[in-house]
């Protein structure tokens, strides 16, 4: 199997994976002489830049993820009729902020820093998650 | 009628930052005498609303007269190092860590939005969840903002002297269709328009439960542009 085979494969992974890529589980699919997931994402990027194709591979939470460019947010967002994404109310926010920065933490906690009841937005968020 | 603006506070740390960041306060030498005085007044008037103040804005103004009580009290003459803390010590050290995460959330929703622009493979063309989301419609709208415009509409009622009383027949779906009725070309529709309309409180009740019902049901949207501005309606077109 050449390089360009393996950037191939990671294509086409990246393509039909539900969630984000991560490098352990290519190192599990390829078995052995996995690609290195920074170098090869790199490359599939230069590429789509270089050929005007619409997509960017992300990284994100902790693995890749295959994306449209910002620019065709307009379209998509009118294909998809009104925006489907999940949008958070300040107060869930501010309490995933705290779970984000001092993780693990529990439901008693985030309320002496926030000051005020989280049972409900805790419940928003685990629901949204 | 009200001069300060309200803002959606998430909580009594929230409003005493609110307090804080608009006078320019020192955080470390916060001046307890005005700022409780400050805080109860708007507790007052989030009673004035009728809205009934939830426990931990109770609970904040306990503390801040606490310490504006403690900070009364004569020093003793013997020091006990112990006893030398200032006594906002405590709710300045809450104060900061709760706007250092404050802060952090502005960061997380900067970044929720930069990534929002960016599509990932399958999202669902409708997912379950978001047919759930009424407060979508309502997003731009507190329930301060809510309870105070039903407030005004109650003053602003005219009065109405005996003799003109008489028997009127309003239910829900009357209202409903009356309001469809009065929308505009474009599909929007002024609340204050609508308000001119009504003439006892019973109508102004109905016609506000059938504004939240259509919101409900997704028939309309509720707008507003400024704080406590014009609350607008605009019809959700049938989807094609």
């Amino acid at each position: 199997m050449n390089a360009l085979e393996k950037l191939q494969i990671l294509e086409a992974l990246l393509f039909a994976a539900p969630e984000p890529l991560t490098q352990k589980r290519v190192n599990l699919i390829f078995q052995k002489d996995a690609p290195i997931l920074d170098n090869s994402i790199k490359k599939l990027n230069a590429h789509y830049e270089k050929n005007n194709r619409p997509y960017i591979i992300q990284k994100i939470a902790g693995g890749f993820q295959i994306t449209t460019l910002p620019k065709y947010n307009k379209w998509i967002k009118r294909m998809f009729d009104k925006s489907g994404k999940i949008t958070l109310s300040t107060a869930a926010i501010e309490t995933l902020a705290i779970v984000a920065y001092k993780q693990p933490i529990n439901r008693f906690n985030i309320e002496s820093i926030r000051g005020v009841d989280c049972s409900g937005v805790i419940k928003t968020l685990l629901t949204k998650i | 009628m009200y001069k300060v603006k309200l803002e959606n506070f998430s909580g009594p740390l929230d409003l005493l930052l609110y307090f804080i960041r608009r006078d320019k306060i020192d955080i470390y030498d916060i001046p307890i005498s005005s700022i409780t005085k400050e805080y109860m007044e708007t507790l007052d008037m989030l009673e004035n609303l009728n809205l009934n103040v939830a426990g931990e804005f109770i609970l904040m103004a306990a503390t801040l007269m606490r310490i504006k009580a403690k900070m009364l009290l004569p020093k003793p003459e013997f020091i006990d190092l112990d006893e030398e803390s200032d006594p906002r010590e405590e709710l300045v050290q809450q104060l900061l860590e709760y706007q250092r995460f404050k802060e952090m959330s502005f960061d997380l929703k900067e970044l929720a939005k930069n990534r929002s622009y960016y599509y990932p493979r399958g999202i669902k063309m409708k997912s379950p969840e978001y047919e759930e989301q009424i407060s979508e419609h309502l997003k731009d709208v507190t329930i301060f903002e809510i309870a105070r415009i039903f407030k005004d509409a109650m003053e602003n009622m005219p009065v109405i002297h005996a003799y003109e009383l008489q028997r009127e027949e309003i239910n829900l779906d009357n209202q409903k269709a009356i309001i469809l009725k009065s929308f505009d070309m474009q599909g929007s529709l002024r609340f204050s328009f609508l308000l001119d309309k009504l003439k006892s409180k019973i109508e102004v009740v109905v016609t506000f439960l059938a504004i939240l019902e259509l919101v409900r049901m997704r028939q309309i949207v509720v707008i507003q542009n400024d704080t406590f501005g014009e609350m607008e309606m605009q019809k959700i077109e049938a989807e094609a």
